[in-house]
Order: C-alpha cells, then structure tokens, then sequence
C-alpha cells in the first residue's frame, strides 16, 4: 500500500474515537509489518493533531476544564498532573508548548542569573 | 876613508851585506812578503768580513729588538683591543640575556596570572552553575508544597486568561 493511502487511513481511524474491531482486523490482516509501522506513525500524528495535553499540579476544577474546552474547541483535552511544576498550567499542542507554570518561572530567572 | 876604516868599516864587507841584504830582500819579497801580504789582506777582509756580519748581525738584532718591540707593541694593543671589544660585546650578550630572561619572566608570570584568573573564572562560573542548579532544585522542591488547592486554582485561571489573550 502507498503512504498516501496510508495516511488516508490513518486520517480516518483517527476520526473515530477507538479503532473498532472491523478497521483492526483489516490492519492487522491487509497490512504486512513495515505497513503497520507507517499506519501507527501517521496515526500517532493525527491523534496529536487532534489533542492537547494540559500539566497542572493539581486536579483541573471543572470550571478550568470548561474553559479550556472553550478555548481548544474540537481537541481532545488530556490533563496530567505533575507536582513539579509547582503551580500554573502548561499546555502542549503538537509542537507548540506553551508554559505558565511556576517551574517555568523559576527556570528562567536562574537561566538568566547564568 | 880612513876614518870610515878606522871605525872598522870595510866596503867589501859592506857592500857583501848590501848585495846579501838586496838577496835576502829579493828572496823576501819573492817567497814570504807576497803570501804574507795575501795572507794578511785575506785575514784583514775575514776581519772586515766578520765586523761587516757582526754590524750587520747587529743591526739584525737590533732590527729583530725593534720588530719584536713592535710585533709586541702591535700585539699588545691587538689584545687590549680584543679584550675591549669581548668585553663590550659580553656587555652587550649580558643585557641581552638579561632583557630576554626578563621579558620571559615577565611572560611567564603574565601567562600564570591569565591562567590563574581564567581557572579562578573557571571555578566561579561552575560554582555558580552548581549554586543555581541546587537553588533550581530546592525551588522545585519547595514549590511543591507551596500553594494550597485554592492559590492553585487561581494560578491555573490566571494561565487560562493569558492563553485566551495570547
């Protein structure tokens, strides 16, 4: 199978939100294992596309989980909670970090103090 | 004549001794005066010879005695001059041993004190990297247990107003 068609695939099992027993079975049989490897990087990619991963150091309310839906409309909210950051939110979407958390705060005065 | 004979003079006799004087003369002359003339002028010219080589063996000396008063005069200044002259230059070698060994000192002690602050720089940027690190890390750690839930939450809104306006 070409990558082009590939990627189709990997487009549209991405826009389900489980790969279902029918499109799992036709992967695994249809495609040989280096096949399999491209789909799963394509489908990786699509599932980034459609996520955005939100570090807090406690548990969003769900007030802030409103919010952040509003703001991120049509994503997949992924929320981790990591007591490093001390405070804040740091928010990733593909690429792009964006980062308001306490750690980061810290990070970049003692960056700047080198 | 008789008085001459009174006196006992006889003129045969006399003029027997003037033929044997005249003889004696011509045999003289003939056989002894000549070698003994040559004789005496050959030994008058060995002797004029020999006070010729003499004056001039002395002269000799005496042009020797000056040469070597010379040569030694010559040499003499000759050696003072050298002697002067490797003095001056050993003068001259000294201070230059002493500039170069100077001028090394002086690099070499530059050398250290660039080597001792860039090591003393070295020292204070890892101690200062060190210093940081262990603030990052004891920050980190504190900030941990810094905020209660309700300073938490409001950090999180604060975050969430910047990503709408951002």
């Amino acid at each position: 199978m070409k990558k082009n068609n590939l990627k189709h695939l990997a487009e549209l099992t991405a826009k389900e939100k489980t790969i279902s027993k029918k499109t799992g079975d036709f992967i695994l049989k249809s495609l040989n294992r280096k096949n399999v490897k491209i789909f799963l990087h394509f489908y990786r990619n699509e599932l980034q596309k459609k996520r955005t991963y939100v570090t807090t150091a406690s548990v969003l309310s769900s007030e802030s989980l409103k919010s952040l839906k509003n703001l991120f409309k049509e994503k997949i909210i992924v929320s981790n909670i990591d007591s490093n950051v001390g405070a804040g939110i740091k928010v990733r979407q593909e690429d792009i970090i964006i980062d308001y958390t306490f750690k980061r705060y810290i990070d970049d005065t003692i960056e700047l103090l080198k | 004549m008789e008085i001459l004979n009174q006196f006992g003079f006889d003129i045969k006799l006399f003029a027997a001794q003037i033929v044997n004087f005249l003889v004696i003369a011509y045999i003289f002359k003939r056989f002894l005066y000549k070698p003994l003339l040559a004789t005496l002028k050959k030994r008058q010219e060995l002797i004029a010879k020999g006070l010729k080589d003499a004056q001039k063996a002395s002269e000799a000396l005496e042009n020797a005695e000056n040469q070597k008063t010379e040569i030694l005069g010559k040499a003499s200044k000759e050696s003072e001059r050298i002697l002067n002259e490797t003095r001056q230059q050993s003068i001259v070698v000294r201070d230059e041993i002493m500039d170069t060994a100077k001028k090394d000192v002086e690099k070499l002690m530059e050398q250290t004190r660039e080597q001792i602050k860039q090591e003393h720089d070295n020292f204070m940027s890892e101690a200062k990297k060190t210093s940081l690190e262990i603030s990052r890390i004891i920050l980190t750690e504190t900030v941990k247990e810094l905020f209660d839930k309700k300073e938490q939450e409001i950090l999180i809104k604060k975050g969430i107003t910047k990503l709408k306006n951002s």
